[in-house]
């Protein structure tokens, strides 16, 4: 009997603790299996310190080839091209259903697409690159620019109410740690109709890796997504590593 | 499931603690402490409910930290969600877990519970799979082994690959294929490296091993002269080997091997050959180092690649012989080797330790002058008896103590000294010798791939091996060194002694190696020669004609004559003297000495003869007299016991008679072997007045007993020898003029045979002294002038002795008295 009376205590203690720790793992099981999928996918590149975040219903996927922006592909020699890619990362974005790494910058897209990208400047390009290129990287905006004012000049009212190139947003950024670069929003009108395009282009501070991203939709789509695009470009947090080279 | 899912403990003790979690008691055992009380699960600590809960949560809040972790964007909420997805296994596994504990919980609480469980659930399995037979268990056991591993090794293939499982599945054939030069590039590097050793072992695995064919030798039996006896009984053998049905359809089986033992130059590798020239038969020879090797385990090849070849050869030929030269190499496991002198013991080991024990004292028989010393340079026989039989014992210089014993006196002198070599070459220890036993009556099985491996493929029995019939000779002069299980009934069925020749076979030899030179020896001769050395070998035969030829060449003659006949025997029996002249003293007194042990052994001896008297010095030596036996017997007599003590008794007594009473420490061995002989046949043989066996009470530790408490052993022995020599004393006051006459011969001559000694003794000539002229009458007073002046100087009184005196050529009548005086002696002493 005295047994039985001083087991007692330890039992009923072990019970409860039982009990709690159950508890807490169903607690844990719940939060994390029962409440849904999460609010945001995120596009991370921890190795060269490029963070996105996207819509949970837009899809990513990261790209094998690389994204020859600015760089004449005719000159590209194969190990020139192997170089490059391991100095590229690409990944597409797509908030259609379907993720189509084929169409990720056609002019009448009804959904936002683009990509966002890393490269690892050559020292060449390094060296020539300034703030002012990266506005022309994906269309050469001050041309654009000068071209629609000689339009507006020629045909003033036609000219501002079907204009062939509005710039609708033209900032520099200045990030921390020295990233700098410009966020422009412009609406180019295109055989398929009229296309805007948000684009960030940022540098590192010592001006070696090149930061982009590029998201695309007619300008009806536009109309309709900006606010998300506009979250999505927000996002876009930049923090240099030097591992990259 | 747990092992605690099978705990039948009822008790409510205290709950027992983490390491109460492991250790489980038993399904069937019933309630410990109330068998009354429903049976429920023993509680388990909180410590064990939650230690894998607590893992798998930290591990799951790891994988969750590490996703926020560098990722500005990632809030915790987004990041539990993508890692619930991400690793959803450790959530899985949590969950399982969790369950676990529940159902634990529920059985520790709930008896009908936990008993549906353990008994209904579980002990059914348990039970069900226990209705099948350890052999399909074993089978169902290995066979799901085999799945998880495969399985397990696919999905890695697959992560491998980045494919999925199935895709990797259905590739497996495909990557198979294109693997295959890899696979084979593999293959043929790991066959050069097998092969390099295969082909280094197989270089080295040969050798040693020679075949010959019935014409390539031309030895016959009636070559080998003086074995007859073993000859005869090898011939059986090889009758049988040749005729096997003869005994076979009797019901009988080919005797499987012989051994030849005895002494070295007996003529063994003689009889193996002219087995091989007689036979029909194949004659394979091994040499006697083709098993020992610088590897390990090549031997054990050897033994193999010659029993291959030795089978090849049986079927081919009908039968086999082979020879292993040396045997003794062959090593052995230790055994044979020790405790020889010991009575007891059974099979091969008493065998030889019988036959050793005679072999040994037959050894001692050329040797004559068996003494540690002197057993420095004369024949090797002789080194090898005297090394045999006297170990290391030093006795004082002077006249060899025990040259004029018998071989029986002697051996059982040295015989608490019997160091007898074991152990014999190397080599057992690698297998090699296993290997040979193993071979030479091993597992009779089934030979070949095609008969075991197809036969039993397509459901026929294996055919039985054949008979080989190999026939295995050995020759060893250890066989004592050799192992015992080599030498069982089976292996080696037959052990023969190849022991010295007969005299028939030694007057053979004689006659052989004679007939190749020119000589002038007479057929008497040839006789006296044989038997006057009744351990000459073939070897020692053909060498000491050399030798006599070597002399008569040095002395310009091509004819050999008796005299160079008798100097090459002593040469090689006894070797070649020292260039040592001893001062005049020394001379006089050593002769004298020397002249004493042979007048007493002449007159007393029976059965021996003397073959030699010296008083030339070889090595510690200062002289000796040499015996050789002319009958070969077992046993002695206690008489002849008696007559042994007295020959060496005889220098100290004569020394003392002429000396006025001194004496040389030269009579310190002599006196030994006397002991020593008197000991032991008084406590073995019942010389004395007790008939109780001395010996045996040591070698049973009695020795301690007291025969007889009034008279110690010491003074029996004491008395003993004190009647012996007063005996010896008689002899020789009755042999005076003997005595100075040999003096005399042995100071003049040095060396003399033992037909001077008869010559001198029976006035008669003999071949390098005219014993005529010592029976002169003159020769007494002249020689006792002589022995006074000698034993003034001893005295000190004068300080040169007068030189020798030269003796007339011419032979006395007067002789013939003295002669008849002694033989008057001689017949009262025997009596």
């Amino acid at each position: 009997m005295e047994a039985r009376r001083r087991t007692t205590g330890p039992r009923r203690t072990s019970l409860c603790a039982t009990f709690a720790l159950l508890s807490v793992v169903a607690a844990v099981m719940l939060a994390a299996g029962g409440c849904g999928s999460p609010r945001y996918q995120y596009v991370t590149n921890k190795k060269d310190g490029a963070f996105l975040r996207v819509p949970n219903s837009w899809n990513h996927q990261e790209m094998p080839g690389p994204a020859l922006f600015g760089i004449d592909a005719r000159n590209v020699s194969p190990e020139m091209l192997q170089g490059l890619m391991s100095r590229e990362w690409v990944v597409g974005l797509d908030a259609g259903a379907r993720f189509d790494a084929t169409r990720l910058l056609v002019p009448d897209a009804a959904l936002p697409k683009g990509f966002a990208q890393v490269r690892h400047l050559l020292p060449e390009e390094a060296n020539a690159v300034s703030t002012n290129d990266l506005r022309n990287f994906v269309l050469s905006v001050d041309d654009a620019q000068a071209a629609q004012d000689q339009a507006v000049r020629a045909d003033p009212y036609g000219a501002r109410l079907a204009p062939s190139f509005l710039l609708l947003a033209d900032e520099v950024v200045h990030k921390k740690d020295g990233v700098h670069g410009v966020h422009l929003v412009y609406q180019v009108k295109t055989d398929a109709g009229l296309v805007t395009i948000d684009q960030t282009s940022l540098l590192d501070n010592g001006q070696s890796v090149l930061y982009q991203l590029i998201l695309a939709c007619s300008s009806l789509c536009y109309a309709q997504h900006g606010a998300q695009i506009g979250d999505v470009a927000k996002s876009f947090t930049i923090k240099p590593t030097d591992q990259g080279q | 499931m747990d092992h605690a899912d099978r705990i039948t403990d009822l008790t409510d003790l205290p709950d027992p603690g983490p390491s109460s979690s492991g250790s489980s008691s038993s399904l069937a055992g019933p309630p410990a402490v109330d068998p009354a009380a429903k049976p429920r699960r023993r509680p388990l600590s909180l410590w064990d409910r939650s230690k894998f809960l607590l893992l798998l949560g930290a591990v799951f809040l790891f994988v969750v930290a590490a996703e926020v972790s560098g990722d500005p964007l990632m809030s915790w909420g987004d990041a539990l969600r993508i890692q619930a997805r991400k690793s959803a296994w450790i959530l899985v596994l949590l969950g399982a877990e969790a369950l676990r504990q529940v159902h634990m919980l529920v059985g520790e609480r709930w008896s009908a519970y936990y008993v549906f469980w353990t008994e209904r659930v579980f002990g059914r399995l348990e039970r069900r799979f226990l209705r099948i037979n350890d052999w399909n268990r074993f089978r169902l056991s290995r066979a799901a082994k085999w799945i998880v591993g495969l399985a397990l090794a696919l999905f890695i293939y697959a992560r491998l690959s980045h494919t999925s499982v199935f895709d990797a599945l259905v590739n497996i054939p495909g990557d198979l294929w294109d693997a295959i030069p890899v696979v084979l590039q593999i293959v043929l590097l790991m066959l050069l490296v097998v092969g390099q050793f295969v082909v280094m072992f197989w270089f080295l695995s040969k050798g040693g091993v020679e075949t010959y064919f019935p014409e390539d030798i031309t030895t016959r039996f009636a070559d080998v002269w003086g074995q007859d006896h073993v000859v005869s009984r090898v011939r059986e053998n090889v009758f049988y080997l040749e005729r096997p049905e003869e005994i076979e359809s009797r019901g009988g089986h080919v005797p499987g091997g012989i051994l030849l033992w005895g002494p070295p130059g007996t003529g063994k590798t003689l009889i193996a050959e002219a087995v091989a020239g007689e036979t029909g038969k194949p004659f394979v020879f091994v040499d006697p180092g083709a098993f020992s090797a610088m590897f390990v385990g090549v031997g054990l090849l050897k033994v193999k690649s010659l029993f291959r070849k030795l089978r090849k050869l049986s079927l081919r030929y009908g039968g086999v012989i082979v020879f292993f030269d040396e045997a003794d190499t062959l090593g052995s496991r230790g055994g044979l080797g020790g405790n020889f002198g010991g009575g007891v013991g059974t099979g091969a080991r008493s065998f030889f330790a019988r036959q050793s024990a005679s072999a040994a004292a037959s050894a001692a028989h050329p040797a004559q002058a068996a003494h540690p010393t002197q057993a420095a340079h004369p024949t090797q026989a002789a080194q090898a008896a005297g090394r045999r039989l006297f170990g290391e014992h030093p006795v004082g210089p002077g006249c060899n103590g025990l040259s004029y014993l018998s071989a029986a006196a002697q051996a059982e002198i040295g015989r608490e000294q019997f160091v007898v070599g074991g152990g014999g070459g190397g080599g057992g220890f690698d297998g090699t010798l296993q290997a040979l036993l193993t071979e030479m009556s091993g597992l009779k099985k089934p030979r070949g791939f095609l008969n075991r491996v197809v036969r039993r493929t397509l459901g026929l029995r294996p055919k039985p091996p054949p008979k080989y019939r190999i026939l295995v000779m050995m020759a060893t002069n250890m066989p004592q060194s050799l192992d015992e299980a080599l030498l069982r009934p089976g292996r080696i069925d037959r052990q023969y002694k190849v022991g010295y020749p007969s005299k028939e076979g030694r007057v053979r030899t004689f006659e052989g190696y004679l007939a190749r030179v020119r000589h002038e020896l007479t057929a008497e001769q040839v006789d006296r020669l044989a038997v006057m050395s009744p351990e000459a070998t073939g070897a020692t035969i053909k060498d000491t004609v050399n030798e006599a030829l070597v002399q008569a060449v040095k002395d310009g003659r091509e004819v050999i004559t008796w005299q160079d006949m008798l100097r090459a025997r002593v040469i090689k029996e006894y070797g070649l003297a020292d260039d040592h002249e001893h001062i005049d003293r020394e001379r006089h007194s050593i002769a004298l000495h020397e002249a004493c042990h042979a007048v007493v052994a002449y007159r007393m001896q029976r059965g021996r003869v003397i073959d030699l008297a010296t008083i030339e010095r070889r090595g510690g030596v200062g002289g000796f007299v040499a015996h050789v036996a002319v009958e070969d017997r077992m046993f002695m007599w206690k008489s002849e016991i008696e007559i042994q003590v007295m020959v060496s008794l005889a220098s100290l007594v004569g020394e003392r008679m002429f000396f006025e009473g001194d004496n040389t420490v030269g009579v310190g061995g002599d006196l030994r072997s006397a002991t020593t002989l008197v000991a032991n046949y008084l406590s073995s043989a019942a010389m004395g007045d007790t008939l109780s066996s001395r010996l045996a009470m040591l070698a049973q530790d009695m020795g301690t007993l007291s025969l007889d408490a009034d008279r110690p052993f010491g003074q029996q022995i004491e008395s003993k020898l004190r009647e012996l020599y007063e005996r010896t004393e008689v002899v020789l006051q009755n042999n005076r003029r003997e005595i100075l006459a040999l003096t005399h011969a042995l100071e003049e001559h040095k060396t003399i045979t033992g037909e001077d000694v008869e010559a001198i003794m029976e006035g008669a000539v003999g071949p390098t002294v005219d014993g005529r002229r010592y029976h002169e009458p003159d020769f007494l007073s002249v020689f006792e002038g002589y022995h006074s002046n000698a034993v003034s100087a001893h005295r000190g009184q004068t300080h040169e002795v007068h030189r020798l005196p030269e003796l007339g050529r011419a032979a006395a009548e007067s002789g013939r008295q003295t002669e008849g005086t002694v033989g008057a002696v001689d017949e009262r002493e025997r009596r």
